[in-house]
């Protein structure tokens, strides 16, 4: 479904990612995590062309993302995108920033739109906020309200970049509860998080960068016991300490 | 000296008042709608091209502005030779749209990048990204700045009295040399643009107000 093959991807003279190459398959749950700088939310970011790469080739879902003539609407309709700090609008309500897209990009009548919103809000468990502006909205609530609006466009991809990061603890749970149920039901999926438990129990490969690299990339069971790369250890060592 | 105040010449000259008053409306409401289209996308243009398109709005944007609108009035109309008051039409919104360039750029600077994003990473295009989202969140915040830009046309437009557009200046000069009652009619006119401003204010506050709630505080 996705594969990157030697992304170089620089910042002025900062090289933030070297070489990387990988492949995730449809309906797979992939968790990059690394320290801060490691270039896992760029990765992300890449493979949406919100940043354009200098090298190699990324292609998603038969689409050549680093392509010169791809149609990058069509693209993005077909990857659902998650941000840390929501990014919903703010001047709508909540169905309406649900409805947006379908109708704009999808063509969906207003009535069908509304429909597939309100099953949407329903499903992540806010239907009575439908008519709520994000300034009404805890967190939780708005990240929720953002994943469905990234679904509402029946992406075959959805990524999460650091979906839990800008939230409160209490907080983090409702929106890790929405991810797994997507996760099980077989939504292809990228998530940037330091969520080790969600990781542990959801994905089924982990992927650890740092400084713009891919160190090592495994199933979860064998991530935690059994990593093979001294970078990675010293990383859950600190991590896996407060969580 | 020592002469009383006729303040009879007002009603007896007060259909060269609303004469002129109708044509000082018609023609700042003319150049308030031209001047806001022109600076939006002036505006939109500099802050979203880079390169030589947005090299020649920022010369579009200093060039019109540093000059006087009375000179740019005298261009149209003398040099170029267009109708008196579509001379004015056109002077006054070029003048006044550099001014809402400016302050439509700096509303769409306050703009979240990651508005932006969100948007485009639906499948937005850059049209639809910008009617929908970025836009009406830049306007409610510039509707302060804009109502003083609105005003200033209206007072900018009693200039066009200078290539013969008969307004409410021109008007008012016309009352005063018919009865050499200029006391009377200066404060006729002074009275009648302040009207005019506080209308502006109203309606604009009405806008603020209403923007406000579809907003909530975003």
């Amino acid at each position: 479904m996705i594969e990157m093959r030697g992304v170089c991807k620089f910042f002025g003279a900062l090289q933030v990612l070297k070489d990387v190459s990988l492949r995730v398959a449809a309906g797979e749950v992939v968790v990059i995590c690394g320290p801060s700088g490691s270039g896992k939310s760029t990765l992300l970011r890449c493979l949406n062309r919100l940043e354009p790469v200098q090298a190699g080739e990324i292609v998603v879902d038969g689409i050549n993302v680093t392509g010169d003539n791809v149609d990058l609407n069509r693209l993005r309709a077909e990857i659902g995108i998650v941000f840390q700090s929501f990014n919903l609008y703010p001047h709508m309500t909540a169905l309406r920033n649900i409805t947006l897209a379908p109708m704009l990009v999808r063509k969906l009548s207003r009535h069908e739109a509304e429909a597939r919103a309100r099953e949407l809000l329903a499903k992540v468990g806010i239907a009575e906020k439908a008519d709520r502006y994000s300034s009404q909205l805890s967190g939780g609530q708005q990240q929720r309200v953002a994943i469905a609006r990234a679904l509402a466009m029946r992406p075959k991809i959805m990524l999460f970049d650091e979906p839990t990061s800008a939230l409160d603890p209490e907080m983090i749970q409702e929106v890790l509860d929405v991810m797994t149920t997507l996760a099980k039901e077989g939504m292809t999926m990228v998530v940037v998080s330091h969520e080790m438990g969600f990781a542990r129990r959801v994905a089924d490969r982990i992927v650890f960068m740092d400084q713009g690299t891919i160190v090592e990339e495994a199933p979860p069971d064998r991530f935690f016991e059994y990593p093979t790369q001294e970078r990675t250890r010293k990383f859950l060592s600190r991590i896996l300490v407060h969580s | 000296m020592g002469q009383y105040l006729d303040w009879q010449v007002l009603v007896e000259y007060r259909w060269l008042l609303w004469e002129g008053l109708v044509l000082t409306v018609q023609l700042s409401l003319i150049s308030m709608v031209l001047s806001f289209a022109i600076g939006s996308v002036v505006g939109a243009g500099r802050h979203f091209l880079g390169g030589t398109a947005g090299w020649l709005l920022a010369a579009y944007t200093e060039f019109f502005r540093n000059i006087p609108p009375i000179v740019q009035f005298f261009f149209w109309y003398f040099a170029v030779g267009f109708d008196s008051f579509v001379g004015a039409v056109i002077g006054l919104s070029v003048f006044q749209s550099t001014y809402i360039a400016e302050v439509m750029r700096s509303g769409l600077q306050s703009i979240s990048k990651t508005q932006i994003e969100a948007a485009r990473s639906s499948g937005l295009g850059f049209l639809q990204m910008l009617s929908y989202i970025v836009f009406p969140q830049a306007v409610i915040r510039i509707v302060p700045a804009l109502s003083i830009e609105f005003i200033n046309i209206i007072k900018n437009s009693s200039a066009a009295m200078t290539i013969s557009v008969m307004e409410l200046t021109f008007q008012t000069q016309e009352i005063a040399s018919r009865t050499f009652r200029g006391f009377e009619a200066a404060t006729a006119v002074t009275l009648l643009y302040i009207a005019l401003a506080f209308v502006v204010v109203l309606l604009m506050r009405w806008a603020e107000r209403v923007l406000k709630i579809e907003v909530r505080g975003g």
